[in-house]
């Protein structure tokens, strides 16, 4: 609770900290957005076309005229217009991140799915040769990054099973559920792969320190069968660090979203910062580092 | 002495320090030129050669020879981590120590800026920072070591706050000690312990982040070779040639692990008081 | 005719080399119903590893049982070896036959589940009671552990109870099933000295009201005089005295503490 009201309080100033220093940071980046935008055509622009555009972008205006402007349009809703989409960026960013969102939250599912039960089991057979393998397989996979698991799954799966990841055009959950959960499978183990060895390793603790807890010796006393002391007496106290680490550890899944939608080619928020910092869209970087930010 | 024989004693101590030891002579003997070919001489005739006595990793679409190629992006990966490491760990010390020390706004200060940059996804933070000064080898150093400047400034921090109320300070404070020589004698060879820990696991972590900034294209500039780098070089190749992408796949996997086995072996020796604790 | 408890040569060890490392080195008594035996000794020399040897808890922190029998007559008059029972059976005795109740009442009850259901779980363990009539029959238990008000109590938190009511609440636990015999390891230590008193005044009514054996284990010598039939001091995992408590020389040598 102590910590949750501190977070709530600190907010706002680290929000304003991370939005001055995306905004900052994107205006040291050499060259600017209309040249990125029209490559060479840019040449071909007369100084008051080059003029116009800068005024719609409100580029003309200093840096901290165009951060005041940014910020009152925040606080109204209106993020700015993109310069490469030509729309809002409120918009790109409702449009591109439903596909994080549900990359995250697969993700989150797979991880809790694999690692609780392995932690589970590793620490109540701890220190046997089953509780060595769960943990060299879950060091293993935290000591993996998540292209590399995406790359060995890709190749694995062409290879052996004949079949391609069923990549091409990119279909909305609401629109399909079925092709969607297809094209989302391969992505979100790959992301929660390396996120379940981490929930193992902390399940695992969690059990072992709960497992030598007093009240657990209280219910072997009672009589209570040793399933029913693991499930309903110790694992409902594991869960709530699991939950906390969970927690923090979701925003970590949003940066390692933007490796993953890389590979995968996936239309998500980290694919779109990343191209709109390699596009110089810096409304586009602004409004989506913050809105990433706003979530984790 | 006795640390390395406690590490040899642990079990994933043993081999964990084995990897690293490994892998640092492989880098070693990549930076001196001791490797089975020039990493950058293209043998054209055997482009896309697969793994045979000559080339034991195979050659790749130019003909370079990937074990050399590899060995030298080990050394390549491991520059970019210690040098990031160092950084962070040197700016960690001296922003958690005098945060510690001086408190109130300073204090304050730093610790509202590290949130800010914690506040980010690492990745994302290294991607800013790149595409500010353009990619390139020390311009991931620089984006890793950022990166990972919270994290040991509240490493740091933390202890230092309890060990400036210890007793041995307030003593030597009334000997009249300087306070650079308590900063660094009382409390910075306190912090010994806890910061080894994190350097190591840091040095994961770093691995960990060049790898994918190179696999993006942002780290590493071809015709130098990286881990990361050769992976996304392999990738739209590897149904015809896989050893470009099982070799560079499986020196990232096990360097990491090395290091992440080391780390928690030495969490293990140095802070009995976390044994078994949350990664 | 038969111990209700009869323990004879018993030795347990821990680690990974239990016949090693030794910690009790063949201890042997016995304890008839509505007996009182009160095991005393300074801290390490064996007396709670001998009591949770009794219902073979000690493995629970690593020990092991390595020689020696421990018979218990079961309420149906036959008689089982608890040190070589199978784990299945000892589940069916603890909690039904044999009841205990520990230190530090605080980490005895599991801090996610209302005390209720924790009182609850035993009736629905060993009686087969369901929902409503294991509650039901849970605050009977807490009635009878004097805890006022017991049908709101139900539902409160380990965290909301004091010291003295977790302690109460544990022995309503211990007690709801009837069970023949009670092991009680250091019940008070953890308590205010006023609340102490209340807590053996309770055992000891409710013990009367029953046929129970009680196996009280403290370093409070001067708890024993008040309470124990039967005495047996303990040091260094060996016995080294057995007899009445009056008898007993230590407990002669010291002023007797009026407790009640």
């Amino acid at each position: 609770m102590n910590y949750l009201t501190r977070r709530l309080v600190t907010f706002p100033v680290v929000m304003l900290g991370v939005s001055v220093l995306v905004f900052v940071s994107i205006r040291l980046v050499p060259g600017d957005a209309i040249t990125a935008m029209l490559g060479t055509e840019a040449g071909l622009l007369t100084p008051a076309q080059r003029a116009s555009l800068e005024t719609y972008f409100g580029m003309d205006q200093s840096w901290f005229g165009q951060y005041w402007h940014w910020l009152g349009g925040v606080l109204q809703g209106n993020l700015g217009i993109s310069v490469t989409y030509g729309r809002p960026v409120l918009d790109v960013i409702l449009r591109v991140f439903p596909l994080t969102l549900e990359l995250a939250l697969l993700s989150m599912i797979v991880a809790l799915a694999v690692g609780l039960p392995a932690g589970v089991y590793a620490a109540t057979h701890a220190e046997r040769p089953s509780d060595l393998i769960v943990r060299i397989v879950a060091m293993v996979g935290q000591s993996t990054p998540s292209f590399v698991v995406a790359l060995l799954a890709i190749y694995a799966l062409s290879v052996w099973f004949g079949v391609l990841p069923a990549m091409g055009t990119f279909t909305p959950l609401w629109e399909d559920p079925l092709k969607n959960l297809a094209q989302m499978i391969l992505p979100a183990l790959t992301l929660g792969f390396a996120f379940a060895a981490a929930v193992t390793r902390i399940s695992r603790s969690a059990m072992l320190d709960i497992l030598s807890d007093d009240y657990i010796r209280t219910a072997r006393a009672k009589g209570v069968p040793a399933r029913s002391v693991i499930w309903h007496h110790a694992l409902p106290n594991a869960l709530i660090p699991v939950v906390t680490v969970s927690g923090v550890e979701f925003g970590y899944l949003l940066g390692g979203a933007v490796i993953v939608e890389q590979v995968f080619a996936l239309p998500g928020l980290g694919r779109t910062v990343l191209d709109a910092i390699l596009q110089r869209d810096y409304a586009l970087v602004q409004g989506a580092c913050c809105s990433s930010r706003l979530i984790s | 002495m006795t640390l390395l024989r406690s590490i040899f004693a642990h079990p994933s101590g043993r081999i964990g320090g084995t990897i690293v030891a490994l892998y640092l002579i492989i880098a070693i003997m990549g930076l001196v030129g001791l490797t089975p070919h020039d990493p950058l001489m293209q043998f054209r005739i055997d482009r896309l050669h697969a793994p045979s006595a000559t080339y034991w990793m195979g050659t790749d679409l130019l003909g370079r020879d990937v074990a050399s190629r590899l060995m030298i992006g080990i050394a390549q990966s491991f520059i970019v981590s210690f040098a990031s490491v160092a950084l962070a760990t040197v700016l960690g010390i001296v922003l958690g120590l005098t945060a510690a020390w001086f408190g109130s706004y300073w204090d304050g200060t730093i610790m509202r800026a590290m949130d800010v940059l914690l506040a980010f996804p690492a990745i994302l933070l290294a991607l800013l920072i790149i595409t500010i000064v353009g990619p390139g080898t020390w311009t991931s150093v620089m984006a890793i070591a950022f990166v990972y400047t919270p994290i040991f400034t509240r490493v740091v921090r933390g202890p230092a706050l309890s060990l400036k109320t210890r007793e041995f300070v307030d003593a030597a404070r009334t000997f009249g000690s300087s306070r650079t020589y308590i900063l660094s004698r009382h409390m910075l060879l306190n912090l010994v312990a806890p910061l080894t820990v994190q350097v190591t696991l840091a040095l994961a972590w770093a691995l960990l982040t060049e790898a994918g900034l190179s696999f993006l294209g942002l780290g590493t500039q071809p015709p130098q070779a990286s881990l990361g780098l050769m992976l996304s070089e392999a990738r739209n190749l590897m149904e015809m040639a896989p050893w470009l992408l099982v070799f560079p796949a499986f020196a990232i996997m096990i360097g990491i692990l090395g290091f992440n086995l080391l780390g928690d072996a030495l969490r293990d020796i140095l802070d009995p008081r976390s044994r078994g604790a949350v990664a | 005719m038969s111990h209700l408890l009869s323990v004879s040569d018993l030795h347990v060890g821990f680690g990974k080399d239990p016949v090693a490392n030794e910690v009790v080195h063949g201890i042997g008594f016995t304890l008839d119903p509505g007996e009182t035996l009160a095991i005393v000794g300074e801290s390490g020399s064996g007396k709670s590893v001998t009591a949770l040897s009794v219902n073979r808890l000690v493995d629970f922190g690593g020990g092991k049982i390595t020689g020696g029998r421990i018979d218990f007559t079961l309420g149906s008059g036959a008689v089982i070896d608890l040190a070589a029972a199978p784990e299945k059976e000892l589940a069916a005795i603890r909690g039904r036959e044999i009841g205990m109740i520990f230190q530090e009442p605080m980490t005895s009850l599991n801090p996610v589940h209302a005390i209720g259901e924790q009182i609850a779980e035993s009736f629905r363990l060993h009686h087969g009671l369901t929902g409503k009539q294991a509650m039901r029959a849970a605050i009977d238990a807490l009635e009878r552990v004097r805890i006022p008000d017991a049908a709101r109590r139900l539902k409160y938190h380990p965290h909301q109870l004091s010291g003295g009511m977790l302690q109460r609440v544990m022995i309503a636990t211990a007690l709801s099933c009837n069970p023949r015999l009670l092991i009680a390891d250091e019940p008070t230590t953890a308590l205010d000295v006023t609340v102490q008193a209340q807590i053996l005044a309770l055992l000891s009514e409710l013990k009367r009201e029953s046929e129970m054996g009680l196996v009280f284990i403290t370093h409070d010598i001067g708890l024993v005089a008040g309470i124990a039939d039967k005495v047996m001091v303990m040091q260094n995992g060996k016995a080294v005295e057995q007899g009445r408590p009056m008898r007993c020389s230590m407990i002669r040598s010291i002023p007797i503490r009026s407790i009640f």
